[in-house]
C-alpha cells in the first residue's frame, strides 16, 4: 500500500490550481435547456448521507445534527 | 439524504453520486424516481443539464466537491459543516466569487423546527435580554470507541474514493457512514457537528453572524486508542471576538443559552424557554 499523506492544506491548493487552468468561466456555460428562470431546476446530489449498513431501516440516522 | 428530500421539492434530482453504490440505490428507491446513479461525482459534474448541486458527503470531502461543482458552473447547497480548516473557507470563498454561483451552506437550524431558533435570535437581538449578552452553547461529549478491526471494503464501496485527499488506511466499518465524524481526518466531532449549528444560532443572536473570533482558548480531552475513534470526548472553548464579546462551547448538554443583564432564553431542538419566552403575548409569535 503506498504510504503518501498530502496535507489537507496542499491537497486543496493543488485541486484549486488545477480547477483554474482547466475550467472555462462560468459566464462561458449556458444553462441548457433553461427556457426561463422560473423553470423547476435539474439538481444532482452528491453524497446521499444514507446509513443503512449502521442503522438497517433507518437510512438517516435519527437525532444527528 | 434529508437535503436531498428538501431539494426535491425546489427541483428535480436527476442523477446522485455515492461512493457507496449500495447507499446510491437506497436513495433512488425511497425517492422512487428515475434517478441516474454515478459511484464518482465527477461524473455527474460532466453533465451540461444539471443546474444545481446538493452536497451531504463525509466532511473531508465537501471543499473539494464544492470547488469542483463551482469551476462548472454548478450552484451548490453543502450541508454542514461547510469547511474544516480556516484555509479551505478561504479556497472556497475566493472560488464562489470568481464563479459567481449561487453558494449556500446548509444551517438548516435557522428555519426548522417550527421557526424556534428564529424566535431566540429575535428575542436577543429585541433588547429585551439587556445590553450585556453572553452566549453559552453545549453540545454533548465525543464517542469513544475501537480499536476496530480492519476488515474488506464491501463490494458496493470505493473505498480509496471515499477516502480522498484523507490518510490511506485500510477499511473499517466504523471509519464511514454515520462514525466518519468522530475521526479527526474526516470531521470535527461533536464540535463541528452539532456545535455548527448551535454556534450558528448563537452568534446571530450575538449579532455576530458576520465576523468570527479573533482567538479561541480551551482544552481537550481526547482519546489514545489506536484505529480509533480520536475526537475530543470533552471540550471547553472561549471563542473571542474583537467587540469585547466571548462565546463560550463546552460539551454537556445539548442547548444554548443567551444570557443578559435583564433576562435569559434557553433553547435547544426541543423547545424554548426562559422568563422572556413567558412574559410573550400571543400576537407576537406571528
Amino acid at each position: 500500500m503506498t504510504q503518501h499523506y498530502p496535507s489537507r492544506r496542499d491537497f486543496l491548493k493543488a485541486t484549486a490550481a488545477t480547477a483554474g487552468t482547466l475550467s472555462v468561466p462560468t459566464w462561458w456555460r449556458p444553462v441548457q435547456g433553461k427556457e426561463s428562470a422560473n423553470d423547476r431546476l435539474a439538481i444532482g446530489s452528491i453524497g446521499t448521507s444514507v446509513y443503512v449498513d449502521q442503522y438497517p431501516g433507518e437510512g438517516d440516522r435519527p437525532g444527528a445534527g | 439524504m434529508m437535503i436531498a428530500l428538501q431539494a426535491s421539492a425546489l427541483g428535480d434530482i436527476i442523477a446522485v453520486a455515492d461512493v457507496n453504490l449500495k447507499h446510491a440505490r437506497y436513495f433512488t428507491e425511497h425517492l422512487d424516481k428515475d434517478i441516474e446513479i454515478y459511484q464518482d461525482y465527477r461524473k455527474l459534474l460532466d453533465r451540461n443539464d444539471i443546474d444545481s448541486m446538493t452536497i451531504g458527503t463525509p466532511d473531508h470531502w465537501h471543499v473539494k466537491i464544492a470547488i469542483d461543482a463551482m469551476r462548472v458552473g454548478k450552484h451548490v447547497y453543502c450541508e454542514k459543516p461547510l469547511t474544516l480548516t480556516i484555509d479551505e473557507g478561504i479556497q472556497l470563498l475566493k472560488v464562489a466569487e470568481e464563479t459567481g454561483v449561487i453558494f449556500q451552506v446548509g444551517t438548516q437550524q435557522r428555519s426548522e423546527n417550527e421557526r424556534l431558533f428564529l424566535k431566540a435570535i429575535v428575542i436577543a437581538r429585541s433588547g429585551c435580554l439587556g445590553d450585556k449578552l453572553h452566549g453559552l452553547v453545549s453540545v454533548g461529549p465525543g464517542e469513544e470507541g475501537g480499536p476496530f478491526e480492519n476488515i474488506d471494503p464491501p463490494p458496493d464501496l470505493a473505498w480509496d474514493m471515499w477516502l480522498g485527499q484523507a490518510p490511506e488506511v485500510p477499511y473499517c466499518k466504523e471509519r464511514c457512514d454515520f462514525d466518519f465524524r468522530w475521526w479527526l481526518e474526516y470531521s470535527g466531532g461533536q464540535v463541528t457537528d452539532w456545535g455548527v449549528h448551535h454556534m450558528d444560532i448563537a452568534l446571530w443572536e450575538l449579532g455576530l453572524e458576520n465576523t468570527g473570533p479573533t482567538s479561541i482558548e480551551g482544552k481537550s480531552t481526547y482519546p489514545n486508542v489506536s484505529n480509533g475513534f480520536n475526537v475530543a470526548v470533552d471540550f471547553d472553548y472561549n471563542l473571542a471576538f474583537s467587540d469585547g464579546q466571548v462565546c463560550r462551547l463546552y460539551s454537556g448538554e445539548n442547548e444554548l443559552t443567551i444570557s443578559g443583564d435583564k433576562g435569559r432564553i434557553r433553547a435547544n431542538r426541543g423547545g424554548l424557554t426562559g422568563k422572556p419566552i413567558e412574559e410573550l403575548k400571543p400576537e407576537d409569535d406571528d
